[in-house]
């Protein structure tokens, strides 16, 4: 601190020399001079107030003195005055007045301004009103002119209606006439039909009279004869071939026309003696083979539709066709005669079969089974099956087994009541036909698949399945048979060929080409020797090497 | 320590009489303003002082013409950011007493000074010149750990002319011992030229040699104008500061102490001197 | 920001000259401003020296494509702070705050030398400019 005592001091003194110099002269100068400044503002401001003062005394003066003078003259410019002062309020009256007036006209320009806006406001909605008017003649009219068009339209409809009516009328006399006309053919056919059934009795009549008339001749004539009975002679039933072992033909042996279109159906009878065939043309015919020769036996008719399938009696006396007019039909083989026709179904007729010699079992298109007795001539057992059915076969009277439609062979009883079977099988493809085999033990079954299969029925299941590279089961009703010894099977393919089958080899045995269609059934003769089948054209072909 | 207080309280209290006329070119009365006189603090800035002046002058002007006050002395218009002391040490150092400044409402001279809207400016700067002292001496941590309130006592202290409560915040800014030493001095020197016309000259220069020796004023006007020491040419100037003219032995840590103002920078003019003065 | 420096420091070279830009500037426009700063016999003498100022945006204030300039150290805050106005497309009535040091605003008449001097660092000073006040 000592050291710098020089410099500290010497600012010390500087600094307080400088304050001296710089403030203390002036601090109290400055001072009264703010405050005699702000003094005479203020005398300022009061010397203004003053003035202000002074110059309204002064007007107060002068205003005092010129009253004073005036007093002089009184009397007169009194009375003057007061004329003056009358008149100056008259004066305001009539100011006071006009304006009054004046405010009167103003008040009335603006009642005026109000009516005449009043006025435009009518006139405008008037205007509106009269373009509404407008508008609505113009609906008005509208409508009118949619009346007139719809009353038009009605007259028109009306019109229709009553022609209608007319033509209506004009139809149900027609009808009525038709009816009539009806009732009397239906009464004329009955009478008609009455007369043929007495003349049927009188001839039936006639032909028992004759017969007993020629019995009692040839009794007559045998007793006068001397017979010889020839004690070896067998019984007097139909002779029935015993297959022993059946031989495969290997040769057309005749080849002919049978129908008019295709041949559906082909059996031979039970003692192999003959043939039927059945087709398109609605025919059954009866061939007999002889050497090379094929001869008609004959010629049933009566069906309205082709033959589907055939089966004889068991004694050859009978024979049933299905039809694909839904009814199937018996004729006696020996008088050729139509015996029964058998209506029921509501389908074609696949199949019909004798169960006996008295009850046929068909299958139809429609899904049922029906068993018919020949006696009654009546249905006495509808069966549901379920699908349509496209063959059946019989075995011991009562039994049915039928193959259908679904894939399914079906087993029946017809003595059971219900619809359910005793049992089924389910194959690979549709069912096309079905075969017995002669000891009943086993089935044929021919599928949609191209394959035959035989179910053992003791067993209940395949037992062989047949297969051929060309063989193809060319439609539903494709028929395959058994050889009478079962060692067989022979099968019409779609390619025109008939196909035989080794059982028990499990192989083709031979095929046999003749036939230039599809080949659509055939059957084999009980004697084991010969087959006969038939195509979609109109052949049949008799294969025997004899 | 009481001398350096002493001081401090004489500097505190530097005034200047000032007298304040209004230009004539702008006199639009027909009567003649009086001169206002004022004593004003050195430490303060014209702004905050001049609302006396502003209310007695106005009432003389044209009230369709005119804009900021502003203020001159023979011809120089006077910068309101400068505190009031460095403005007439610059300019009125040898002047009469009291300082004759000239009052303005019309031509500003935009080229030269700067706008002062408010008070409030007038304080932005005030607090933006302290923290760049503050930057130089503590690198601005000392003004940064302030809080605002404090940054307002220093402010009112000033602008109220009140001793006790600036030092109280203020002194915390003018630590210098240990951690807090100052990193340099803040200064500023004005050089004025014959023209009148002045340069800013500041510059970093620290507390003590590298020796460890006090930088002295000298020191400091030789690293501060190299130019003039060099050539030897201090000798032409007077070096000004509050006023005074310090020996130049004089520690430059103890000026920034003492005598810098209250935006805590030191303020030296150097003026030239006259040819005729002893 | 480091990183930033660094990339300013390797474009040294090319560091364009605020008066260059601005004279470029003026030349497009036809309203002349940047009045020519008085120059005392000392300015003159240091006149061609020029300092590096590096100019960051704060606050909302748009960025700078080229924030390194060389500007002469008699050029004063205001001038800077024009050009910068110019340079973000500001209004000339809108204002532009400069900070040193992140804390305080100089006085628009303060030269940048005397700020470069003293403020400056690795050869250049960091201006920061916003649109409000900032800073205290």
């Amino acid at each position: 601190m000592a050291t710098s005592a020089d410099w500290k001091s010497h600012i010390h003194c500087q600094l307080h020399r400088r304050n001296r110099k710089q403030i203390d002269p002036f601090i109290s100068l400055i001072q009264t001079n703010n405050r005699l400044q702000e003094i005479t503002s203020q005398l300022h401001l009061k010397n203004v107030h003053l003035q202000v003062e002074v110059e309204r005394l002064k007007e107060e003066n002068n205003h005092q003195i010129r009253g004073d003078g005036l007093g002089g003259n009184n009397a007169s410019t009194h009375a003057l005055e007061q004329k003056l002062f009358k008149l100056q309020e008259e004066l305001t009256e009539m100011h006071k007045k006009r304006g009054e007036n004046s405010q009167q006209i103003i008040d009335l320009n603006a009642l005026l301004q109000e009516k005449e806006k009043e006025i435009q406001h009518k006139d405008a909605m008037i205007s509106d009103t009269v373009t509404t008017n407008i508008a609505l003649k113009q609906a008005k009219k509208n409508l009118e002119m949619t009346i007139a068009e719809l009353e038009a339209t009605n007259q028109m409809l009306k019109d229709e209606h009553q022609a209608l009516q007319m033509a209506f009328t004009a139809l149900e006399e027609k009808y009525q006439k038709a009816m009539e006309d009806n009732n009397d053919l239906v009464q004329r056919w009955m009478e008609q039909k009455a007369k043929d059934a007495d003349k049927m009795n009188a001839e039936n009549a006639d032909f028992i009279k004759a017969r007993q008339q020629r019995l009692a001749r040839d009794l007559e004539e045998a007793a006068k004869e001397q017979v010889t009975v020839d004690t070896n002679k067998g019984p007097l039933e139909v002779y029935i071939p015993v297959c022993v072992y059946a031989s495969v033909p290997s040769r057309a042996q005749n080849v002919f026309d049978a129908h008019e279109g295709e041949v559906y159906s082909v059996q031979w009878s039970c003692s192999g003696g003959y043939f039927a065939t059945g087709g398109a043309d609605r025919k059954i015919k009866l061939w007999e083979g002889h050497g090379g020769l094929c001869e008609s036996k004959g010629t049933l008719v009566g069906s309205n539709a082709g033959i589907t399938s055939l089966d004889f009696s068991q004694d050859d006396l009978m024979i049933v066709g299905a039809s694909n007019d839904f009814a199937s039909r018996v004729w006696t083989i020996n008088d050729q005669r139509l015996r029964h026709t058998l209506t029921g179904h509501s389908g074609k007729v696949m199949s019909a079969k004798f169960l006996t010699e008295s009850k046929i079992v068909s299958g139809s298109h429609d899904r049922t089974l029906k068993v018919w007795d020949l006696n009654s001539k009546a249905c006495v057992k509808t069966i549901f099956a379920g699908s349509s059915c496209n063959d059946l076969v019989s075995s011991h009277g009562t039994s049915i087994i039928s193959g259908h439609f679904d894939k399914r062979v079906r087993f029946w009883d017809i003595r059971t009541s219900g619809d359910s079977s005793i049992n089924e099988i389910l194959l690979t493809g549709r069912l096309t036909s079905l075969c017995l085999s002669t000891d009943k033990s086993q089935l044929l079954c021919c599928t949609r698949d191209d394959c035959l299969k035989i179910l053992d029925l003791r067993m209940n299941q395949v037992s062989c399945t047949l297969v051929s590279d060309g063989f193809k089961v060319g439609w539903d009703s494709a028929r395959a048979v058994f050889s009478p010894d079962v060692e067989y099977v022979a099968a019409g393919s779609s390619d025109g060929n008939l196909y035989v089958w080794n059982i028990a080899k499990n192989k083709v045995e031979k095929v046999l080409k003749e036939h230039s269609h599809a080949v659509l059934a055939c059957s084999w003769n009980p004697a084991g020797t010969s087959i006969v089948s038939c195509e979609k054209g109109r052949k049949v072909v008799l294969w025997s090497d004899y | 320590m009481a001398e350096d207080r002493e001081i401090l309280k004489e500097i505190w209290e530097g005034k200047i009489p000032v007298c304040f006329e209004l230009a004539n070119e702008e006199i639009y009365t027909v009567e003649h303003p009086d001169p206002f006189f004022l004593l004003v603090p050195r430490l303060s800035y014209f702004p905050l002082v001049t609302d006396k002046v502003f209310k007695h002058m106005i009432k003389y002007v044209d009230p369709d013409n005119h804009s900021e006050m502003w203020l001159e002395y023979e011809g120089q218009p006077l910068r309101w950011h400068y505190p009031i002391g460095v403005l007439f040490d610059l300019y009125g150092h040898q002047s009469e007493l009291p300082w004759k400044l000239t009052v303005h409402f019309q031509n500003f001279p935009e080229d030269e000074l700067l706008h002062c809207p408010n008070k409030d400016a007038v304080e932005s700067h005030f607090m933006s010149v302290l923290k760049e002292a503050d930057a130089l001496k503590h690198r601005g941590q000392a003004i940064n750990s302030m809080q605002r309130k404090d940054h307002k006592t220093l402010w009112s202290g000033l602008m109220n002319d009140k001793f006790d409560q600036f030092w109280s915040v203020n002194k915390k800014l003018m630590e210098n011992s240990g951690e807090e030493a100052f990193k340099y001095i803040p200064f500023r020197i004005y050089l004025t030229s014959k023209s009148s016309e002045h340069v800013v000259i500041q510059k970093l220069v620290k507390p003590s040699e590298d020796t460890g020796e006090n930088v002295t004023l000298r020191h400091l006007l030789d690293v501060a104008v190299p130019d003039l020491s060099e050539k030897g040419e201090l000798d032409k100037y007077h070096v000004v500061t509050q006023g005074i003219e310090p020996l130049l032995e004089t520690p430059a840590v103890w000026m920034s102490e003492h005598l810098s103002y209250p935006d805590n920078f030191l303020h030296i003019c150097l003026i030239p001197r006259v040819e005729n003065e002893s | 920001m480091s990183e930033k420096e660094e990339r300013d420091n390797e474009s040294d070279v090319s560091t364009p000259t605020l008066a260059a830009a601005e004279a470029a500037e003026s030349d497009s426009k036809t309203t002349s401003e940047s009045p020519k700063l008085p120059s005392s016999p000392v300015v003159k003498q240091k006149s061609n020296s020029k300092v590096d100022i590096l100019l960051k945006p704060a606050g909302d204030a748009p960025i700078m494509k080229k924030k390194k300039w060389t500007v002469e150290r008699s050029r004063k805050i205001a001038g800077v702070a024009e050009f910068i106005k110019k340079f973000i497309k500001m209004e000339p009535s809108e204002s532009l705050f400069l900070y040193v040091n992140q804390s305080f605003a100089p006085s628009p008449d303060t030269e940048i030398g005397s700020i470069f001097d003293c403020f400056g660092s690795d050869g250049k000073l960091v201006l920061h400019y916003c649109r409000t006040q900032a800073w205290g």
